[in-house]
């Protein structure tokens, strides 16, 4: 593609996926080995107890530790590299539909991670030892597609509010965005008038019956969430 | 092809970085930008390159409005040397790519080669002033219409300054595109830049090609700035003193 002066224009899609590539790559590393790390010190508990012989342990599932790279890597990915991708010229809406691949691509390959470990490592290790994880928390084991698709919608509304929050709080925005969220915790749980909103919330992100119900919930509103973004991105530097 | 009309910018409310600048920057060539500390310099560029909106007026570049999602494509600008991913500086060059299609990593090289820079070096591990040179590097070769570049020469050694001066004249002062330079070392840029903005206040009291404005009182472009931003007593009296380069008239969008 060339623009009006003969010079190679990039497509918009391949600036989007080397800024996405850069996140992956940068910043986030950090999260990845702090993860592994932690699932593996929670496998070698599991190893060890059964070696062993210990029975009626119960322990948490490794895969529960690679959430932490959803939590992580958007706190990382808007509060390192934001500056620097747009100090060497990346455009504020790349930047944007960059990292929200990025967050899809972690939804995805987490999710699907998690879930073939739910179906298979954790049910063979069986026979007196429970391993639990969010997935059994919430109901969502009834089958394969169901697990990973409600891990898919939660993890992408999680990334959303992470990012979101993370990316505002230089500014005067992120202080009242964290005192609202302080407020409704606070005053909301001990009301039980205003705590039926708070269970109602919770019921349709994480207790829906119907799985592509609750999963089209939790994308449409990590979108909602994400889509904020744009305003804040105009005022910021 | 740049339109400043009526720009102001305030920060916060209450600090005002640009006052109702007016200006329009048809000519390619390499332009040279003096202001003192403060007078908004830096706020002129992130204006330009749609890093930041505006309080008030409007910034076109080539008739189009310039949008702070969606910043111009063809404006290079790298505002500090201190911000860059810790990637060699090879990598940093193939990343640019990535972003700007029309990059010439050809030339970034010959840059590189003349600056000795190592391309296998981390960025971190690199001087300030050799991070600047990288910045600027990627700068001049991105190929964009309009280059700004902001203390270029920051911790150039006066050779390497010679040297980068020589570059950005085969490079910008024939008619490849705008140079925006925006530098404290005024005696040395005159010898290189085809036209001066000088902005003072948030305001620019003078653009005008860079001979005739030294000529018209056989001036220094040094002894020029001080008498036009040196202070009460400097003889000026705060009025926009028009070039023969500037028409005044309205720019068709």
């Amino acid at each position: 593609m060339k623009d009006n002066n003969g010079r190679t224009k990039n497509s918009k899609f391949r600036q989007i996926r080397t800024v996405a590539a850069v996140n992956f790559k940068r910043a986030t590393p950090v999260a990845y080995v702090l993860s592994g790390l932690c699932a593996i010190a929670m496998i070698a508990d599991i190893v060890i107890d059964k070696v062993t012989g210990k029975t009626g342990n119960s322990s948490l599932a490794p895969y529960c530790m690679l959430y932490l790279v959803c939590v992580l890597s958007p706190v990382l990915i808007s509060c390192v590299n934001y500056g620097k991708f747009i100090n060497i010229g990346v455009n504020k809406k790349t930047f944007f539909y960059a990292c929200a691949l990025n967050y899809a691509v972690y939804a995805a390959v987490i999710s699907f991670i998690a879930t073939v470990e739910r179906f298979t490592a954790d049910t063979l290790l069986g026979n007196g030892y429970n391993v639990y994880g969010i997935i059994d928390a919430f109901g969502w084991d009834g089958n394969f597609a169901a697990a990973y698709f409600s891990q898919f919608g939660f993890l992408l509304l999680v990334q959303a509010v992470v990012h979101t929050l993370a990316f505002m709080q230089n500014n005067a925005y992120g202080w009242v965005a964290d005192i609202l969220i302080v407020v409704i915790i606070s005053v909301f749980t001990p009301v039980r008038a205003l705590r039926q909103a708070e269970i109602f919330f919770f019921n349709l992100v994480l207790f829906l019956p119907n799985v592509w119900a609750r999963t089209g919930i939790c994308v449409l509103l990590s979108a909602a969430v994400y889509a904020t973004n744009l305003i804040y991105l105009k005022k910021r530097r | 092809m740049i339109e400043f009309e009526n720009v102001t910018k305030k920060y916060r409310g209450s600090v005002t970085a640009l006052s109702g600048i007016s200006l329009r920057i048809r000519e390619k060539g390499v332009y040279c930008l003096l202001g003192r500390n403060g007078a908004g310099k830096t706020t002129f560029m992130r204006v330009l390159a749609g890093r930041i909106p505006v309080s008030s007026g409007g910034a076109y570049i080539n008739g189009k409005k310039i949008d702070v999602l969606d910043s111009p494509v063809n404006v290079a600008y790298i505002e500090t040397a201190k911000n860059q991913f810790n990637m060699k500086i090879a990598d940093l060059i193939k990343f640019s790519r990535g972003i700007n299609g029309g990059f010439d990593e050809s030339f970034a090289l010959e840059i590189a080669e003349s600056f000795g820079l190592d391309l296998n070096k981390k960025y971190n591990s690199l001087s300030f002033g050799t991070k600047t040179m990288v910045t600027t590097m990627l700068a001049l070769s991105s190929n964009k219409d309009v280059v700004l570049l902001d203390e270029p020469v920051l911790g150039f050694d006066p050779i390497t300054r010679r040297r980068f001066y020589r570059l950005l004249r085969e490079r910008y002062g024939n008619s490849r595109g705008i140079a925006i330079v925006s530098t404290h070392l005024i005696d040395e840029i005159a010898d290189y830049a085809d036209k001066l903005i000088i902005i003072d206040g948030g305001k620019t009291v003078l653009y005008d090609d860079v001979k005739r404005a030294t000529e018209k009182n056989g001036e220094t472009l040094g002894e020029l700035f001080e008498r036009l931003t040196g202070g009460k007593d400097c003889g000026h009296d705060g009025k926009f003193i028009y070039g023969k380069g500037y028409t005044g008239e309205s720019y068709e969008r």
